[in-house]
């Protein structure tokens, strides 16, 4: 823990003036108070609330000035990204919504490949390779692998998981 | 990749019923790969992911149970499993799939311990990264 | 530091908020969201267990958001539980070291 117990004396010393003071301050509010989130969701729309949470979670998150590294889809949330959900007119778009902020925010929005595979979610490259008519990921997802999970949560500060 | 994390991997729900239990061992395979600490907690019903003698041939599944003994090859080797959970349940260790691994001096060692409830907390605390399945 | 848990699921269909209260340190944090908002509530099964974790030192907070949803009567909560909007969410995921979703 850089600001612990045992570092203090060593900090004080250092703080001849004002100013450094000030900057020790910004230091101390810009290291924790911009994070870096990873966000993991198991579930797909409208059965689970799960990926409105995540959804209104991200939002907030990317309000307050934090970064979010990854979006990662596994398990059912991989239908998250299908571009054929066609809910009523008055109702949300969970797809949309998702395609929508990860467009406007530069998000990395990830759908786990072997998840995606049994569950008919392809990119036109899957789609032409098992000879399926259509390919159906929506904008702004892309399809990778497992390792993607693993290594966001490597370098992320934090992984919260929204699912059943 | 060489920062190194410690992963815990909490464990709770009963195989073959959800895919839980078997993208989760998926999640821990992988982060073995990435060469990360990863320990796995086995509590509620996730401890009936552990027990001998699964055979699914007969809904027409795969038998992941047999994965769990190629843990150790990833070098997880740190199960533990809440006594509470198997009381509750009317199993006990003997129930479970026998686990091993090898020491540095090639000492056959057991990987699943298991512990009561309050030992869970410290282990929790020890993380870096919680996943739960 | 400590841990943020969050319970999603109601503690009269799934035992994950039973759970989590059984693991949690003096220094936690549970966060109600979703359906797991209706164990905030007095005078419930669970509302023993809530309340002593609150004397123990455990911090409580339900999601306002999932409250107001299910037309949850605010004046009913059991004491010492904090309400939290998403922003508030976000701001207890940042303050604690990690975050254990129970699902």
């Amino acid at each position: 823990m850089l600001f612990g117990v045992q570092y203090w004396p060593r900090i004080y010393c250092k703080l001849s003036s004002l100013k450094s003071l000030l900057r020790l301050y910004c230091f101390f509010l810009y290291f924790h108070w911009r994070m870096k989130f990873t966000i993991q969701i198991n579930t797909g729309p409208y059965t689970h609330q799960a990926s409105d949470t995540a959804y209104h979670f991200t939002r907030a998150a990317l309000k307050a000035g934090h970064t979010i590294h990854r979006i990662f889809f596994y398990h059912d949330g991989v239908n998250n990204s299908s571009i054929f959900n066609v809910p009523p007119r008055d109702e949300r778009n969970i797809q949309q919504l998702w395609s929508t902020l990860a467009e406007e925010n530069s998000l990395d929005m990830v759908v786990c490949a072997a998840s995606a595979q049994r569950r008919g979610i392809l990119d036109q490259k899957e789609a032409d390779r098992h000879a399926k008519p259509a390919a159906n990921i929506a904008p702004n997802f892309a399809i990778s692998g497992l390792g993607q999970l693993i290594e966001a949560a490597i370098v992320s500060d934090r992984l919260l998981i929204f699912g059943d | 990749m060489s920062v190194s994390k410690s992963f815990v991997c909490i464990n709770r729900k009963a195989p073959y019923g959800t895919i839980y239990a078997l993208e989760a061992l998926e999640v821990v395979l992988i982060a073995g790969a990435f060469e990360q600490q990863v320990k796995l907690i086995f509590m509620d019903d996730g401890v009936y992911q552990l027990t001998r003698n699964q055979n699914p041939a007969g809904i027409g599944m795969k038998n992941f149970s047999k994965t769990f003994g190629a843990l150790s090859d990833y070098d997880v080797d740190q199960i533990f499993v809440d006594s509470e959970s198997l009381n509750l349940r009317g199993l006990d260790a003997t129930d479970l799939q026998r686990l091993t691994h090898e020491t540095n001096d090639a000492e056959e060692r057991l990987s699943i311990k298991v512990v009561p409830r309050k030992e869970l907390v410290d282990i929790i605390e020890s993380a870096d990264v919680l996943f739960n399945f | 530091m400590a841990t943020l848990h969050t319970v999603n699921k109601s503690p009269f269909e799934r035992n994950s908020l039973e759970t989590c209260l059984s693991l949690c340190r003096f220094d936690a944090s549970v966060l109600l969201i979703e359906d797991a908002v209706v164990g905030a509530l007095q005078n419930t099964l669970i509302s023993k267990q809530i309340s002593e974790a609150v004397e123990s030192g455990i911090r409580v907070f339900a999601l306002n958001e999932d409250l107001e949803a299910r037309g949850l009567p605010l004046s009913r909560l059991i004491e010492g539980i904090t309400i939290v909007d998403y922003a508030g969410f976000v701001d207890l995921a940042a303050q604690n070291s990690k975050v254990q979703s129970w699902l």
